[in-house]
């Protein structure tokens, strides 16, 4: 089953312990402003073929990085659903990582509105307030720039695109 | 004492990288209280002082003063009193300046406790600033007074605060009071998670 996956700061979203999803209007503002933020009227995300690939992707989301952070939180949604509900289009020249391979992977979801930013808010506080399994996965960052490391080092991530955390850490100019 | 506002103009030379900043004014808050001595500004637990070219800089935990005839030193505080005095500043804006400042000093945590008495002006803003600042940097040493501040924050602050702070305390290599941190409860279970590892980590 095919995914996209996106970064989340997790603290923004209801846990489905402490706090709840109610409904839409009721989320945090700062997680629609902070979260989902768009360009030109579009979100970006990353596809991956299944649960094996999601630890891949949040490397790839790693990788650009420019400030200390210590994990990370990505989310990881159907991509059959989120199809039939908004507009999406492989972008690969949009993928901003260092990992080569992922660019490929890129996706806008495009022609977003204040209704649909609402919508795709709807499905994120959905799976971030599922307390049971959920498609929320932590990254640990030290954890990932070794695995960036290697990439780099088998030419398989661009040196040239990291993040400026990720190239002080690799200490590379 | 005498209530008054001073207005300060400077240019000031940042070190090593040339820019020049014009601070327009150093202009302490409306409570500020004109301190005997004269010259100096005391303002909601910043001390900020000329006498005699020293510049002193005290903050509310004892013995976490900075008195310096430095330059540098002199021209940084002067740029961290005018940024403070100035409370409608856009911290997350002026993040870059933070970041200035940590890569451009060996020495910083004499700064770190200048910042904590930024605290005391309440300013959520100011306290952002402050957890984003220290989480962005590792610190081998962690005085008492320090930790007990961060941790006070993770256990007393709202979420945003607890992030923050949070944040903060996983770039600690030692924590001297693990069991406080026990019984700490973040009002958000994937943090808490995280708080869970790094205290797991640390008893391993």
């Amino acid at each position: 089953m095919a995914y996209l996956v996106r970064k989340i700061n997790i603290n923004q979203w209801p846990d489905g312990e402490n706090s709840f999803f109610v409904s839409k209007e009721e989320l945090n503002a700062d997680a629609v402003t902070s979260d989902l933020r768009t360009t030109n009227n579009t979100l970006s995300w990353w596809r991956i073929d299944d649960e094996t690939e999601l630890e891949s992707a949040g490397i790839s989301i790693v990788s650009k990085l420019n400030s200390k952070q210590n994990n990370i939180r990505i989310i990881a949604l159907s991509f059959e659903e989120l199809e039939a509900n908004f507009c999406l289009k492989n972008t690969p020249n949009q993928g901003d990582t260092a990992v080569k391979e992922f660019k490929q992977r890129h996706y806008d979801m495009c022609n977003m509105n204040y209704g649909l930013l609402g919508k795709i808010s709807y499905f994120i506080a959905k799976e971030t307030s599922q307390t049971k399994k959920n498609m929320i996965l932590k990254i640990n960052v030290k954890a990932a720039i070794a695995k960036i490391k290697e990439l780099v080092e088998k030419g398989k991530a661009d040196k040239e695109m990291l993040g400026d955390y990720i190239k002080e850490q690799l200490k590379i100019n | 004492m005498i209530e008054e506002i001073a207005t300060l103009s400077l240019a000031v030379v940042m070190p090593l990288t040339g820019t020049t900043v014009d601070i327009k004014k150093v202009e302490p808050t409306p409570t500020a209280i004109y301190n005997d001595s004269g010259k100096g500004y005391e303002f909601e637990g910043i001390f900020l002082e000329d006498k005699e070219n020293i510049y002193t800089l005290m903050c509310p935990f004892e013995n976490n003063s900075l008195t310096t005839q430095s330059d540098d030193d002199k021209k940084l505080l002067m740029v961290f009193a005018s940024k403070l005095a100035d409370l409608t500043i856009d911290f997350d804006e002026d993040y870059s300046y933070f970041k200035f400042l940590s890569e451009l000093r060996d020495d910083e945590q004499k700064y770190i406790n200048f910042l904590y008495g930024a605290l005391y002006n309440g300013d959520l803003k100011i306290c952002n600033a402050i957890s984003i600042y220290l989480s962005q940097r590792s610190f081998k040493f962690i005085n008492a007074d320090e930790e007990n501040f961060v941790l006070q924050l993770l256990k007393n602050g709202d979420l945003g605060k607890q992030y923050f702070s949070l944040q903060t305390i996983l770039n600690w290599d030692n924590i001297s009071n693990l069991n406080e941190l026990k019984s700490v409860k973040i009002a958000n279970r994937y943090l808490q998670e995280d708080l869970e590892d790094f205290i797991s980590q640390k008893e391993s």
